[in-house]
């Protein structure tokens, strides 16, 4: 009898698991509910199964209009202040490769598909914007994204956990899965052992919201 | 679009043949209807197989350069003996080795020619849509709401939705969602982001008017002001918004104005007074207008074909100013004659006369030159740069043109009396830079005798796509109704909003939105993109 | 509930099946290439027995009856043409040589739409230190529109299957190159061509602000307040394999083409960059040790984009980034001051429209001084097979098309318009140097073309856009088969 207790114990513990399981990731992708027969008119996902290709993979790259604005609001940055380089903004740079025209030089029409240096120019922007938002967050105003993160702790806290929601909601649109969690916080592990002390919290703050700002997800749509 | 691109593709190929006709190689001539005909025998369920002329971009580059499959045929050619059996040997090939066979582009209406890495077989996920699409967030069986809103937010807006935002709109019932991205796009199109200068329409606009700004006068001018082109940007985008008919762009009898500000505006005028800042050569002209600065009587203008800066920045010194012709009948109807696209043949009545020595009678130039031509001719009424006054021409003495430089016009001690003077005191023998004159061509002759003695017999009426036209109004409203032009609007948003060409999944919805563009929408833009965002192209992931 | 919320719990902490990352990472990391800086570095030590072309572009008509072509006077009178009305030159500004059969002029006078600038040129210095090298061919271009002929002039109007010569050569030359067709230019000359079986690492780079470009080619050189390159690396590793592999936006929509090369260009792409430390080695600042010299040679880069294209042409030719680049003055205005002190007149050569002696005199100068500055550079560079980067070179003026002959009653300022007639500049120790490939009329001041394979003049000949790119070619040591109906230019090569 003990014994026949203990399997169906067992079996009631695999299905609390399995479905835990299930809750868990229901969770990380905000309370989805749960899923329902597809229909060609409305569907939403299940959680479950694989995701799946489109075939369709309909892909453009944000250019720099629309890479400007969304990485101004989701950093509460002024839109001509991301970056700064050789005394003017930095995007100015990089406004070929990241989509722009500039009739000056007789360049019309602009790229639809991504050069090769299109990609590093986003992530240069991107850096120097993270930059910008850390050092007025850690500077002791009012912190807009990087909130009570403590400068030298090497503990993944809660704060760092609001932290990595706000990156998530302002880039994204989205909150972060469970995955996206772990990824910042083996990030903090791996910063905390690379930097000493009181730079810690700012340099996860800039490594994190970098990851997410440049996250495919981030600059293509 | 199947059937068009088929269709087109037939008659390249038939005009690929006849190019290489008329270059003289050594080789029977090939381009007839009967070798066009043989195309259609080898493949009898390719659409569009009948009468028309070809494009000749199935076989060429340019001519007389060949592509892979032009490559393909003329070898094939060699083998074979015959135009027939090597058109057959070559059908089941993959010339431009993109995975799909030469017959097989023919049939989707893909170019046989240029590969396209999009016909590769893709890696196969090979389950249901339904179950593709559970666990991604994303409808993978057609049209997808969330996706499509937030979307409509980056393209028509400039910015991607809040959290908030996009949480709420995920949880409203299926036609309020509809609505919801309706009405976004409507309020996003009044926006700066959309409409303002700087904005998506007007880069949209760039491509069309190819400004140079060191020529431009007026506002943000340049350091020799010849013309200002934001009179056109703002004619294009007028008609582009709103309840605006979008053919007005190569009909308007008017132009537009434009007010910066919180929220920018467009409103039609009959005349635009000359500018003050930087009026350069235009001040001259002006003088004689009623101090203008759009020199075109009401009855001659035909939208952006017939503005300052078509004629000053495009036409320039040319007497047939072909450039112009090509240059509109490329960014408006698609057809690049530089790449062999739109050779329409004139009819066996037109006779191409080298009116102004260029040499175009010339077999190897007459093949693009009956088409360029006879499409410039109702252009040639419309002057440029060119500034004659009783013989003389104003640019030599002293390089007018020049005298703009820094932006107020330093006329020759002898001009400035005459110009004083007024224009009644020249009987006709006038011609002034961006003016429309009956006269033109006369006057040029005079002045251009020892270089282009013919040019007073140039006829003012041509020929556009294959239908006469005696004017250039004439000329606009025949390409503002064509297929072409409602396909190269489309296009111009479907680059813009959807960022690939159509393809075999899409070309449906392509070709649906060009005919209602004609038809449902009755030509205004505003309704298309409201089309065009319902559509799976643009909202199935 | 707590055990499997435990179980959750160290779920989430080792992050993803281990097999899912390793895939995911690897398929992030790689993927299907048309362009593959893997196999670039395979080929790396394919070749190392390049040639470098330099397109020197003359924007808006550089006139070869203004510089080395140019007809006298008396030549013009003996022939029974007349002096007074064709663009001929007086003694006192023309300038022969008795061991070239090119000529130099030295005009001297002023723009006075440009504020009365005083030109001063002086083009007999140039050929007489490199006539040797110098060769010019005469040609007949086919379009009066300016970037339809410059197009044309650098694809011989669709010659080889609408290729760039640009990236014929890049093609050629170029495998294992970092960046190997540099667009520094402007207009029609540093347009894509057309062919779409072109390999995607001889597509040219475009470079619109060369002072500054460089940097665009790391994610982090230059700014001082990144995090260091190990945290950097973790991060980038933590975000591919992490954030973006699992994503369900990657995991649908990863068949994408714009994905799959966003990809590859921001690991292997970016990897390669960082690894040729190519924003360090390009960036023009004494930071930069490759620079310094450069920033001497060429000392007004700051506001002269002119020369700020020269210093980077050549680094990147000397550094082994490229093989082919391609630069020139622009159709705006470049002024150290006001009109007076005009280095670049606004629309370039073809300003001549307003002024035509001086403007092309003030051309002309301006690129003769450059390509002498970089030639001498070019000289000073062992290339790694032995023999100077200059060796292997060939510079190609390509320009639009020419200005017309005529000048009216004998005026030292006219006007002058677009002309199909012309010839242009090319120099390279692998050309036929010191040489006049053609004839002109001196009745008309037409000029003419020539026998391909001797290089005598023939008036019964013009030289089309496709021979003269087919040459060009030919003298780099590139088969031209693929080139329709073109001879063997072999007038054009080095004997």
């Amino acid at each position: 009898m003990a014994h026949h207790k203990t399997k169906i114990l067992a079996m009631i513990g695999m299905l609390i698991l399995m479905d835990g399981c299930s809750w868990f990731k229901k969770k990380g992708r905000g309370n989805q509910a749960a899923p329902r027969k597809p229909k060609s008119a409305d569907i939403r996902s299940g959680d479950d199964g694989e995701p799946g290709l489109s075939h369709r993979a309909n892909v453009r790259f944000k250019k720099i209009f629309l890479l400007r604005n969304d990485y101004a609001r989701a950093l509460q940055l002024p839109p001509n202040q991301l970056c700064v380089e050789a005394g003017k903004d930095c995007l100015e740079n990089y406004n070929i490769v990241l989509g722009g025209v500039d009739a000056n030089l007789m360049l019309y029409e602009r790229i639809e598909k991504p050069v090769p240096t299109s990609p590093i120019a986003i992530e240069r922007v991107a850096l120097q914007a993270c930059a910008r938002r850390v050092d007025l967050d850690f500077g002791g105003g009012s912190p807009l994204i990087f909130t009570r993160i403590p400068a030298s702790s090497t503990n993944f806290t809660d704060a760092h956990k609001d932290a990595v929601q706000r990156l998530y909601r302002n880039f994204l649109q989205r909150d972060p899965t469970d995955g996206d969690y772990a990824g910042h916080e083996k990030l903090l592990d791996s910063v905390s052992s690379m930097v000493s002390g009181n730079e810690i919290g700012k340099t996860w703050a800039k490594s994190a919201c970098w990851m997410v700002a440049t996250q495919l997800e981030s600059v293509l749509y | 679009m199947a059937f068009r691109l088929a269709f087109t593709q037939a008659r390249a190929a038939v005009m690929a043949l006849y190019v290489v006709a008329l270059m003289g190689v050594s080789q029977p001539a090939l381009g007839n209807a009967a070798n066009a005909r043989s195309l259609c025998a080898a493949a009898p369920d390719a659409p569009g197989c009948g009468t028309g002329q070809a494009e000749c971009a199935t076989c060429h580059t340019g001519a007389p350069s060949l592509n892979p499959y032009g490559s393909c045929l003329k070898d094939a050619i060699g083998r074979a003996g015959s135009v027939d059996a090597a058109i057959k040997a070559v059908m089941r090939n993959d010339c431009d080795g993109d995975g799909a066979s030469n017959f097989d582009e023919f049939v989707s209406g893909t170019a046989p020619g240029v590969a396209d890495e999009s016909q590769k077989s893709r890696p196969g996920d090979d389950r249901s849509c339904d179950a593709r699409g559970a666990g991604s967030g994303y409808n993978l069986c057609g049209y997808d709401h969330d996706y499509a809103y937030k979307r409509v937010y980056q393209d028509f807006c400039g910015i991607s939705p809040t959290f908030e935002a996009f949480q709420e709109f995920k949880e409203l019932p299926l036609t309020d969602k509809e609505q919801r991205i309706a009405s976004t796009v409507d309020a996003c199109m009044k926006s700066n982001f959309w409409r303002g200068k700087g904005g998506i329409l007007w880069d949209m606009a760039g491509v069309k008017v190819r400004p140079l700004s060191v020529i431009k006068a007026g506002d943000d001018g340049g350091e020799i002001p010849l013309a200002d082109y934001y009179d056109d940007y703002n004619l294009y985008i007028y008609h582009h918004v709103d309840d605006a008919d979008v053919r007005g762009v190569l009909t308007a009898n008017y132009y537009v104005t434009r007010r910066d500000g919180a929220e920018t505006s467009y409103t039609p005028t009959e005349n635009v007074p000359l500018t003050t800042k930087k009026a350069g050569v235009l001040a001259v002209t002006g003088s004689f207008y009623n101090s203008t600065q759009q020199f075109v009587p009401k009855d001659k203008r035909a939208g952006v074909l017939s503005t300052s800066w078509a004629q000053n920045g495009l036409t320039m010194f040319a007497s047939i100013p072909r450039s112009t012709a090509a240059h509109f009948y490329r960014v408006y109807l698609g057809l690049d004659i530089s790449k062999n696209q739109g050779l329409v043949e004139p009819g066996s009545n037109f006779r191409l006369v080298d009116y102004d020595n260029k040499d175009v009678t010339r077999p190897a130039c007459a093949a693009c030159h009956r088409s360029l031509d006879a499409l410039t001719y109702p252009f040639t009424k419309y002057n440029g740069l060119t500034f004659q006054i009783l013989g003389r021409d104003i640019n030599s003495a002293g390089g007018f043109v020049g005298g703009a430089v820094g932006g107020t016009v330093s006329l020759p001690p002898f001009l400035a009396s005459i110009v004083q003077g007024g224009s009644s005191a020249f009987g006709g023998d006038l011609l002034l830079l961006g003016e429309y004159n009956e006269n033109r061509m006369k006057i040029l002759a005079k002045m251009n005798a020892t270089t282009e003695p013919n040019l007073a017999s140039t006829p003012s009426s041509g020929f556009i796509l294959g239908r006469p036209v005696n004017s250039l109004p004439e000329w606009g409203r025949v390409a503002a109704s064509s297929n072409e032009y409602a396909r190269q609007i489309v296009h111009d948003y479907w680059r813009q909003l959807i960022g690939e060409e159509p393809n075999a999944e899409t070309e449906d919805d392509f070709e649906s939105l060009v005919e209602n563009l004609k038809t449902k929408h009755n030509y205004r833009v505003r309704n298309l993109l409201l089309d065009l965002v319902t559509r799976d192209a643009y909202g199935a992931p | 509930m707590s055990r499997s919320k435990k179980n959750s719990k160290n779920h989430k902490r080792s992050g993803l099946d281990r097999r899912e990352v390793l895939t995911q990472g690897l398929i992030l990391a790689m993927g299907p290439l048309l362009w593959s800086p893997r196999r670039l570095l395979a080929a790396e030590t394919a070749t190392d027995d390049r040639r470098f072309l330099i397109v020197m572009h003359g924007s808006g008509g550089a006139s070869i009856i203004d510089s080395f072509m140019a007809l006298s006077s008396n030549e013009v009178r003996s022939a029974g043409g007349d002096a007074n009305q064709l663009n001929c030159y007086e003694p006192a500004q023309l300038v022969s040589f008795s061991d070239s059969p090119l000529r130099a002029v030295n005009y001297q006078g002023t723009i006075a739409v440009l504020g009365n600038l005083k030109v001063q040129g002086a083009q007999d210095a140039f050929v007489r230190k490199h006539k040797q090298d110098m060769m010019v061919v005469t040609t007949e271009s086919t379009s009066v529109t300016h970037t339809t002929a410059q197009k044309r002039s650098v694809t011989g109007n669709e010659a080889w299957s609408g290729r760039t010569i640009q990236e014929v050569v890049a093609a050629s030359y170029g495998k294992g190159l970092p960046l190997a067709n540099l667009l520094l230019g402007q207009g029609g000359f540093v347009e894509h061509g057309i062919d779409s079986s072109l390999p995607g690492f001889a597509k040219g780079i475009l470079v619109n602000e060369p002072a500054t470009w460089s940097k665009g080619l790391s994610s982090a050189y230059g700014i001082d307040e990144a995090p260091s390159e190990e945290v950097m690396a973790v991060a980038r590793e933590i975000r591919d394999q992490m954030l973006d592999a699992p994503s369900a936006f990657y995991r649908t929509f990863k068949e994408s083409p714009v994905m799959r090369d966003w990809i590859r260009a921001r690991s292997d792409t970016r990897d390669l960059f960082e690894r040729s430390k190519l924003a360090a080695g390009l960036d023009i600042s004494s930071g930069n040790a490759n620079a310094i010299e450069l920033m001497r040679v060429f000392p007004d880069y700051t506001w002269d984009p002119y020369e700020a294209q020269a210093i980077l042409a050549c680094m990147a030719i000397t550094q082994g980034t490229t093989c082919t680049v391609t630069l020139g003055p622009s159709f705006t205005v470049v002024s150290k001051g006001g009109l007076s002190e005009t280095r670049n007149p606004p629309i370039g050569f073809d300003f001549s429209h307003a002024s035509h002696r001086g403007v092309q005199s003030l051309m002309w100068t301006r690129m003769l001084s450059i390509t002498d500055r970089m030639i001498g550079f070019l000289k000073s560079k062992e290339y790694p097979r032995g023999g100077s980067y200059w060796d292997r070179s060939l510079a190609y003026f390509a320009t639009d098309f020419g200005r017309s002959k005529i000048r009216p009653g004998a005026a030292d300022v006219f006007a002058s318009g677009h002309h199909l007639n012309n010839g242009v500049l090319v120099i390279s120790p692998m050309a036929n140097g010191n040489k006049v490939l053609g004839g002109i009329d001196p009745k008309t001041a037409l000029t003419y073309g020539f026998d391909p394979a001797s290089g005598r003049p023939d008036t019964g000949r013009k030289t089309e856009e496709k021979d003269l790119f087919a040459g060009l070619l030919q003298a780099m040591n590139i088969n031209t088969s693929a080139v329709h109906g073109a001879p063997d230019m072999r007038a054009m090569r080095r004997r």
